[in-house]
């Protein structure tokens, strides 16, 4: 340790790696909502998430991730107009910075105004620096135009991914069981939920995929996602539909 | 102050670039970190706009159907790609732009359709103007949006294809429909379930082909409205509007009206199956002979003008209709629907 590292300066951010407090917890800075919003959007519960993420920026106005993952969550919810607003206000601390483009490329094609989408999107990709999330924005957008070479962009943004490659397998995967692609969307989520096995919105997903294809597996994916989200309504719901389908369901498949 | 964004150079104390709105400096500056929501009640209401914007977005990439070189030649020229419009979303389907305009060409089908099926009422008629209306558009639409930019222009080209397209139906109208004819009933006839204000589809054929009965209900043109001072004073009466009208008196016959029946060479007829209009009633008039290539028929006049005086003579013209003044002759009722069906055969 050196010598001044416990002196304060008076430094309003917090910015900085997360620090054990002296009793050994976890010290709640920004960093540390920001792990507890991942840990709820895993959980499926964007409420919650959007919560934390509002929260990190409360110990940091300027913690870029916690502005990303509040507009991500904005749209998970649907509320599109609301994300589209809150982009520009970040985009005014981080001005053109292509996950903030491609978030808003995001929330303009689900509130159907592609031509929006379109643009944000190609604005995002040309900047320098793209990260996964901007080519998967661009699948999104080129998925709603019924392009072909969509896959191209998922699989860029997998190549480029990382670390975050689960949580990248994921979001394809959400995507396409969106689009209605189930059996590209399996494979997506059948390795997330192997570097994922505890996170119940990609067993969610997963048994979502399954049971358009008419797996039998659906249902302990559906278990499963409320073994780690107990009484979570939407997989209760799924589970409770793939239970009680019918005859013609059960015998054809799907 | 520099703009971290744009490089301006800023006024000292500014918190926002003057350029590009940015936010100087974003480590002191005072920031509302938490995001707007969305009010419950506006869920449905965005999500009905939201599909409503899907439903305009076009792919981009659509398979081009398979459909010959000619027409696909046609279809890239403004002007043919309007001949091809004649038949509504050819031309956008030659052109791979369909999904354009499918709600226009479904809501254009679904107006004729039911234009036709109610062919002759007003409702009818309006629907089919409304055809004519979303046809002209979507053939203004692939045609000359593109190329046309003035205001006035584009009114001047879809005014045009109204009436190009006006012409066609019209066309399409005394072609293929024209055997047929439509009248409203006048009069209330029990027999035939036929009430004041029905609409009855007749066949311009049968008059020529089939010989005319009793009880037969033709559209002719009859006498004008009969004011006081104008048809006793032995004047011709005006040619009047075409109306259904019942065959009561044949050619050779004679026709008189006695306590509100009609006796036809002194038998008297069923009121039910032939009754007598209401300004007929009360009045014992004739005997009226029927000459050649005539009939009598009963049908309805306005007769609420005052010094009118009802004989023989006034009625006998106001009444008789030549055979070859007959337009058509009524088969059905045809509007309103639920009393839709056949007429009766005349005697």
């Amino acid at each position: 340790m050196r010598r001044f590292s416990r002196l304060e300066f008076g430094d309003k951010g917090d910015g900085g790696a997360a620090k054990p407090a002296p009793d050994g917890e976890e010290m709640r800075n920004a960093e540390y909502f920001q792990k507890q919003a991942l840990r709820y959007q895993l959980a499926g519960d964007f409420e919650l998430a959007l919560r934390n993420y509002s929260r990190s920026l409360e110990k940091n106005s300027v913690f870029y991730p916690g502005w990303v993952g509040q507009v991500l969550m904005l749209i998970e919810l649907g509320e599109y107009k609301e994300a589209a607003v809150w982009v520009d206000k970040a985009l005014e601390m981080f001005p053109e910075h292509p996950e903030l483009l491609a978030a808003k490329a995001v929330a303009c094609a689900r509130d159907g105004r592609m031509e929006k989408a379109i643009v944000y999107s190609d604005n995002s990709i040309a900047k320098d620096n793209v990260t996964s999330a901007v080519w998967l924005a661009r699948a999104e957008v080129l998925l709603n135009r019924k392009s072909n070479i969509a896959q191209n962009c998922i699989s860029k943004a997998l190549s480029i991914a990382g670390e975050d490659g689960a949580m990248v397998k994921l979001q394809a995967g959400r995507l396409l069981n969106q689009k209605g692609d189930y059996a590209a969307a399996l494979q997506y989520l059948r390795t997330a939920s192997d570097e994922l096995p505890k996170s119940a919105l990609v067993w969610y997903e997963l048994g979502f995929a399954q049971a358009r294809l008419g797996r039998p597996e659906a249902a302990i994916s559906f278990e499963q996602a409320l073994k780690f989200h107990p009484t979570w309504p939407p997989a209760e719901e799924a589970l409770r539909k793939f239970e009680n389908r019918g005859f013609f369901t059960r015998l054809f498949g799907r | 102050m520099r703009c971290p964004r744009c490089q301006f150079e800023n006024i000292p104390g500014q918190d926002r670039c003057l350029r590009c709105g940015s936010i100087l400096d974003v480590k002191n500056a005072v920031i509302d970190i938490h995001p707007p929501r969305m009010p419950p009640w506006k869920g449905p209401m965005r999500m009905v706009l939201r599909w409503l914007r899907l439903q305009r977005t076009i792919p981009e990439a659509v398979p081009r159907p398979r459909v010959p070189d000619f027409l696909k030649i046609m279809s890239e020229h403004a002007l043919f790609g309007c001949i091809l419009s004649i038949i509504p979303g050819l031309a956008h389907y030659v052109d791979g732009r369909f999904r354009e305009v499918r709600w226009f060409v479904l809501v254009w089908f679904l107006s004729l359709t039911a234009g036709i099926f109610i062919y002759g009422s007003n409702p009818g008629l309006l629907l089919l103007g409304l055809a004519v209306g979303i046809h002209s558009w979507i053939a203004y639409n692939y045609a000359f949006s593109k190329e046309l930019n003035e205001p006035s222009e584009k009114i001047r080209t879809l005014i045009v294809m109204l009436f190009v397209l006006g012409i066609i139906y019209t066309g399409i109208r005394n072609t293929v429909f024209r055997g047929f004819v439509f009248g409203y009933a006048d009069m209330t006839i029990p027999y035939q379930n036929i009430k004041a204000g029905d609409l009855l589809l007749a066949r311009r054929g049968l008059t020529q082909a089939a010989k005319l009965n009793r009880g037969d209900i033709v559209l002719a043109p009859v006498a004008g409205d009969i004011y006081g001072g104008y048809g006793h004073q032995g004047q011709a009466l005006r040619q009047g509007p075409i109306m259904a009208s019942e065959i009561v008196g044949l050619t050779g016959e004679q026709v008189e009206i006695v306590n509100s029946s009609f006796v036809v060479d002194g038998k008297t007829l069923d009121a039910k199956k032939y009754p007598v209009p209401e300004w007929l009633r009360g009045n014992n008039i004739g005997p009226i002979s029927v000459p050649d290539a005539s009939f009598f028929v009963s049908t309805v006049y306005n007769v609420n003008g005052h010094g009118v005086v009802l004989n023989a003579g006034l009625v006998g013209q106001a009444c008789m209709v030549r055979s070859y003044d007959i337009e058509a002759k009524a088969v059905i009722r045809w509007f309103p629907l639920a009393r839709r069906g056949f007429l009766k055969e005349g005697e």
